[in-house]
């Protein structure tokens, strides 16, 4: 064996890593074969002397295993899989377990009893078998359910956002038609869409990390590329399992806002939400409990009436759409 | 030895080893007592180990036209020796206690019999 051969034979065996990790533990192997050779060993001896790529890669997977395993992993093989029987490999392909059995001939009693039973076995196969995917089917729906609660609260945060400038809009009019009481019930409402669209908009974001990093920790997701005959090619096309590093987990047990300026800034977002109510009740006190500060519509007799005060000339309001159904 | 006692023993010869000046992988390998029997195959392990743990610090340097990776010794690594040198006293104890328990004959349980 020469040093390429070593290489790949290593990089093979450690193909379920992460290729940093690989990479990395590759490099050790080359290093110390590399640093006997320049110490005068012919590369032959360089190579007796280190540990086999076998003794290496059990080892190495081994303390990667003592960290966290995945939770649940999906291995998605593309490629022609009945080409690589051979050359000994580790795992037993189904095709030949299969081969065995078959090799194990039945008596023609044992085929009779077989199919005789064949209503009760096949029928159990096939509950299990239903079990099964509605098991996976379940799981599958509760995690897409969590993440449709995230997207909610994603929409909520922009839509409460979105409504602040609408409802200042809706503010000045009130000003421009001379009620006051609903101008000043607007700005509440302002105000109030502002810090809690912020706070939502945070809850998303934390939310999001939340699931993105326990998604990332416990499920894995390979698709691997089987290149033929050559299985030293065999490469992972993508890998979502990270193994989650000390680092990682670091990352995401941080809060967003952990810096000083943007704790500042949410703790006035609070304050707004609060400022915001007290300004609508100041609103409904100062328009003499009336309810009507918090109706905007027309009351069916063609004409729009703004917090129960009529809109004279609709059309005269700032940025007024009313205008563009007037001409 | 026990594995759990012999890891820890490892992993303050491997730290010793870098204890006045930097090392690296074969360096490691040729400093440490041949008694221990230290491959590549536990090396590499230890030194991820050693690492995470924040014991030693790496760094990629060129040699002879390629990188090599040197080890050193962190703050918390001199500490984890020291601590360890500090422990001698307590592993000779053990071992003491140990070795007159197994060689002498205890007198409670001589005592003990004789009175049946």
């Amino acid at each position: 064996m020469n040093k390429e051969e070593y290489r790949s034979q290593l990089a093979t065996l450690l193909h379920s890593l992460p290729e940093k990790e690989r990479e990395e533990a590759v490099a050790f192997y080359m290093e110390m074969i590399t640093d006997r050779m320049d110490e005068g060993m012919s590369e032959d001896e360089a190579i007796a002397a280190v540990s086999t790529p076998g003794e290496a890669a059990q080892e190495i997977i081994a303390q990667g295993c003592a960290k966290k395993q995945p939770l649940v992993s999906f291995d998605i093989s593309v490629g022609d899989d009945s080409i690589d029987d051979g050359e000994g490999e580790a795992e037993v392909p189904p095709e030949r377990l299969i081969a065995r059995l078959k090799a194990h001939k039945l008596s023609a009693l044992e085929w009779i009893a077989l199919i005789v039973t064949s209503p009760l076995w096949l029928s159990l196969i096939a509950a299990a078998a239903a079990l099964g995917l509605a098991l996976i089917i379940a799981i599958f729906a509760l995690y897409a359910c969590a993440w449709v609660v995230v997207a909610c609260v994603w929409a909520v945060g922009v839509a409460l956002v979105a409504a602040v400038p609408a409802a200042v809009l809706i503010a000045v009019w009130g000003v421009q038609i001379s009620n006051i009481p609903y101008a000043l019930e607007y700005v509440g409402y302002a105000l109030f869409a502002f810090g809690s669209g912020m706070w939502a908009l945070r809850g998303a974001l934390k939310l999001t990390q939340a699931f993105y990093g326990w998604t990332k920790r416990n499920v894995s997701l390979r698709f691997r590329k089987d290149a033929g005959q050559d299985s030293t090619l065999e490469e992972s096309a993508r890998e979502v399992d990270e193994r989650a590093g000390a680092a990682e987990d670091a990352s995401f047990a941080a809060d967003p806002i952990a810096s000083p300026h943007l704790r500042a800034f949410f703790r006035v977002c609070t304050i707004l939400i609060l400022v915001g109510i007290g300004i609508i009740l100041v609103a409904f006190v100062i328009s003499g409990f009336d309810w009507r500060i918090f109706i905007t519509s027309s009351f069916g007799d063609g004409k729009i009436y703004f917090g129960g005060v009529e809109v004279a000339d609709p059309g005269k309001l700032l940025f007024s759409p009313f205008a563009w159904f007037e001409r | 030895m026990d594995t759990q006692l012999k890891r820890g023993f490892l992993d303050a010869c491997v730290l010793a080893t870098m204890a006045h000046d930097e090392s690296y992988g074969y360096k490691i390998i040729k400093d440490m007592p041949a008694s221990l029997g230290m491959s590549e195959s536990t090396l590499y392990p230890l030194l991820k180990r050693l690492e995470s743990k924040g014991l030693i610090q790496v760094r990629k340097a060129e040699h002879n036209g390629r990188l090599r990776k040197y080890y050193s010794l962190t703050d918390q690594g001199h500490v984890f020796l020291t601590d360890f040198l500090d422990g001698k006293q307590e592993i000779e104890n053990v071992i003491s206690f140990v070795e007159k328990a197994v060689r002498e004959p205890s007198r409670t349980l001589a005592t003990n019999c004789s009175e049946r």
